[in-house]
């Protein structure tokens, strides 16, 4: 546990210095410094802040220090953006200064070739009891107390001199990302924001010279704020350590996992057909198959799922009741269903029933289809969701439901969004929805879903495959003897304001 | 004591990394993996008589640490149903390893019960790099080498497990029985695999292993070759 606490340097820090800040507005130096000064004078970050550069005396009206050791008091954490070569000496200084966790933005060591370089690092930074997060990565965003490492600007300007959100950090939330590409986190951070999805934590630990994406996932089992982790990775260092740990974190939390480099057949040589056959890529599903993280075949799955895992309880089991206004999109989605292992079946007897009580006090049109998937019809009224979806929460058969609200017919207005929304608190039951279209109804009534913990997609096989990893987690959970624990823990946390 | 253990350093010693199909049959038969009772001929004459003593038919296979593809070498003779042809297969078989190559080391001729046909599966090992000892489902021939109808796990593995890479494989529904075929018995498969499981786990010097084909029948399965690569 203390291992586990020691890394909370990294997220709120009582002091930062960061080695390499500089006046250069286009250096990632200044924009990491900046960052921290913005942070600071709107009172999210609380700690210290040292800019550190023998060839400065001041920036954004900070003193500027020539070099750690001479940072009058404690210096808790340090960011790293001097060139490669000059690491060693910063490691040095960091570590006669106790500092207890440094991140190395710092390119140009183990990815190019230049391994001695990054095991002198270690080495010294192990000694000290230093934690290194890199190099070559992005390190931390943390929105609550205002860590921001990321060199990217959030804006950029224009040539017709137009402000414009270039790489915005999205708003806090439960989604904790933790990747081994920069890049692609920096992307996954524009893609949330602009699905307006928080995050609980953004890590980006690049070369793992200390800190893997194992620890950093056990960091994160005891996070309170993260409910679901998504991982980025292109190789696991350690595989049995990697097992161990995710297997206790997939237990408490989801973890859904984008694994690249698919095609690359490990080259192996191969006196056996085992040998021949067993691409590196297979024993991967297999691993995380084993520890129960969830594997996205792609990019829109990798944050679909995660979406769902983090708003949603598991399913039971696999047989999903499919509502909608639309006739076409209801097939699609059943499709899909099956295509994931789900199954669509007809509703009991009893449900059938209540239908068709409804259908003869007029409360659902004579057409509508109700046999699973109910389709309301062209008829559709905002009441009919509400009236139709507790219906097929009450049926003990239904794990789950996916609902199709496309919002172009005359008599659909937005008022169904939170009706349903007070229905599906009443169950402890996933719900996902589908909402097909760009322009503003579409958006709106997506973001209003979200909003309400009902995670929206804009196609039907989208809110498919998310139901299908609601229902494969449950599976797992179910497997391991702890889905019901799961349930009511995480329904404690969803009834939380 | 441990016969495993034994084999193991004496290839060691002698710089093999690929152990003979006896040495690997005897250590299967130590982790109660069940293969075709077999017995090492040095010439004609014995060959014929352990053929009695195993009943016909049998099949007759080249042993030898310098040749790696038996069938490849003319290795191996199947079917052969009296006295008379595995003496003249025997003869025929040590000739071919000599024209295979002339300076291979002969351990011996492998007189081997042969099993009835049935269904075939495959159950292999590989020392992944990253996730270490890992094991391998599928059905045999086309399955695996042309559609790669295979599951994998990390060992060790409980029988949950490997019940779960037995079903786990597309081609699952032909091991429950279709029109006239029985279902076989994937009890005895799951065993295999956990044994395999507790066979590399324990050895942690074998980098690769092939039990091809394990034949599998509506009671009990037979590994009828085994492979053992070490590191």
């Amino acid at each position: 546990m203390a291992e586990v606490k020691r890394l909370d340097a990294f997220f709120d820090p009582c002091s930062v210095a960061i080695i390499g800040a500089t006046k250069k507005i286009d250096k990632a130096g200044h924009v990491i410094f900046r960052n921290f000064a913005a942070n600071k004078s709107r009172g999210i970050f609380k700690g210290e802040i040292y800019p550190v550069n023998p060839n400065e005396e001041s920036i954004l009206g900070f003193r500027c220090y020539p070099s750690i050791s001479e940072i009058p008091g404690e210096v808790e954490a340090i960011v790293v953006v001097v060139p490669a070569k000059i690491v060693p000496l910063i490691m040095e200084e960091a570590a006669a200064k106790k500092v207890k966790t440094a991140i190395i933005i710092t390119s140009g060591f183990r990815e190019v070739g230049n391994v001695a370089l990054e095991e002198q690092i270690v080495a010294t930074a192990k000694k000290a009891g230093t934690r290194i997060l890199g190099p070559n990565c992005l390190g931390v965003y943390y929105s609550k107390t205002g860590v921001d490492t990321l060199f990217l600007p959030e804006t950029k300007v224009l040539t017709t001199g137009d402000e414009v959100i270039a790489t915005p950090r999205p708003m806090s939330g439960n989604i904790a990302i933790v990747t081994q590409s920069g890049a692609f986190g920096v992307a996954a951070l524009d893609y949330l924001a602009g699905r307006q999805i928080g995050i609980s934590k953004f890590v980006s630990f690049g070369n793992k010279c200390d800190v893997t994406e194992s620890e950093m996932m056990h960091y994160l089992l005891f996070d309170k704020e993260t409910r679901a982790i998504l991982l980025y990775v292109e190789d696991i260092k350690h595989g049995r350590e990697f097992l161990r740990v995710a297997g206790k974190v997939t237990l408490k939390k989801p973890i859904v996992a984008l694994k690249a480099g698919r095609s690359a057949a490990g080259a192996r040589a191969a006196a056996s057909h085992t040998g021949a056959i067993a691409g590196a890529d297979k024993i991967y599903s297999a691993a995380f198959e084993q520890s129960g993280v969830i594997r996205a075949r792609d990019m829109e799955e990798f944050f679909d799922a995660g979406k769902a895992l983090a708003m949603q309880p598991p399913a039971l089991r696999r047989n999903i009741g499919v509502l909608t206004d639309a006739g076409g999109p209801g097939i699609m989605a059943v499709d899909e269903c099956e295509s994931n292992g789900l199954s669509v079946e007809r509703f009991s007897d009893e449900t059938l029933q209540k239908f068709q009580k409804l259908k003869d006090e007029g409360m659902l049109p004579k057409f509508a289809a109700t046999g699973n998937p109910v389709d309301l019809t062209g008829s559709v009224t905002d009441d009919m969701y509400e009236v139709a979806a507790d219906i097929m929460f009450q049926d003990p058969a239904i794990d789950g439901i996916i609902l199709l609200g496309l919002h172009h017919l005359p008599a659909l207005r937005e008022k169904y969004i939170d009706s349903v929304g007070l229905v599906a608190s009443r169950y402890s039951k996933p719900i996902v929805m589908c909402d097909i279209g760009e322009t503003e109804m579409a958006l709106y009534t997506r973001f209003r879903f979200d909003k309400l913990g009902i995670p929206s997609y804009p196609s039907p096989e989208d809110a498919a495959r998310a139901m299908a990893a609601l229902v494969n987690y449950g599976a797992y959970l179910r497997k391991n003897g702890c889905l019901d624990e799961y349930i009511s823990e995480f329904l404690k946390k969803r009834n939380k304001p | 004591m441990n016969e495993t253990a034994k084999i193991i350093s004496q290839a060691q010693n002698e710089g093999r990394k690929a152990l003979l199909e006896t040495e690997a049959k005897t250590i299967c038969t130590e982790y109660s993996i069940p293969v075709t009772r077999f017995k090492l001929a040095k010439n004609a004459g014995e060959a014929a008589d352990f053929a009695e003593q195993l009943g016909y038919p049998v099949v007759l296979k080249i042993v030898s640490p310098d040749i790696i593809h038996k069938s490849d070498a003319g290795g191996v003779i199947v079917n052969l149903k009296n006295k008379t042809e595995v003496q003249s297969a025997c003869v025929k078989i040590l000739e071919n390893a000599k024209k295979y190559k002339a300076t291979a080391e002969i351990a011996g001729v492998l007189v081997q019960e042969m099993a009835p046909q049935s269904t075939e599966v495959i159950i292999g090992a590989i020392k992944d790099p990253q996730f270490g000892q890992t094991l391998m489902f599928g059905l045999g021939g086309v399955f695996v080498e042309i559609l790669k109808d295979v599951t994998f796990r990390i060992a060790p593995i409980t029988r949950e497990d490997a019940l779960e890479m037995v079903t786990g494989i597309r081609a699952y529904p032909l091991l429950k029985g279709y029109r006239n075929t029985p279902p076989v018995d994937v009890e005895a498969i799951v065993d295999t695999l956990v044994n395999t499981s507790r066979l590399v786990m324990d050895n942690p010097q074998i980098k690769e292993l092939d039990l091809n084909p394990v034949l599998v029948y509506e009671k009990g399965a037979k590994t009828v070759d085994a492979r053992i690569i070490l590191e």
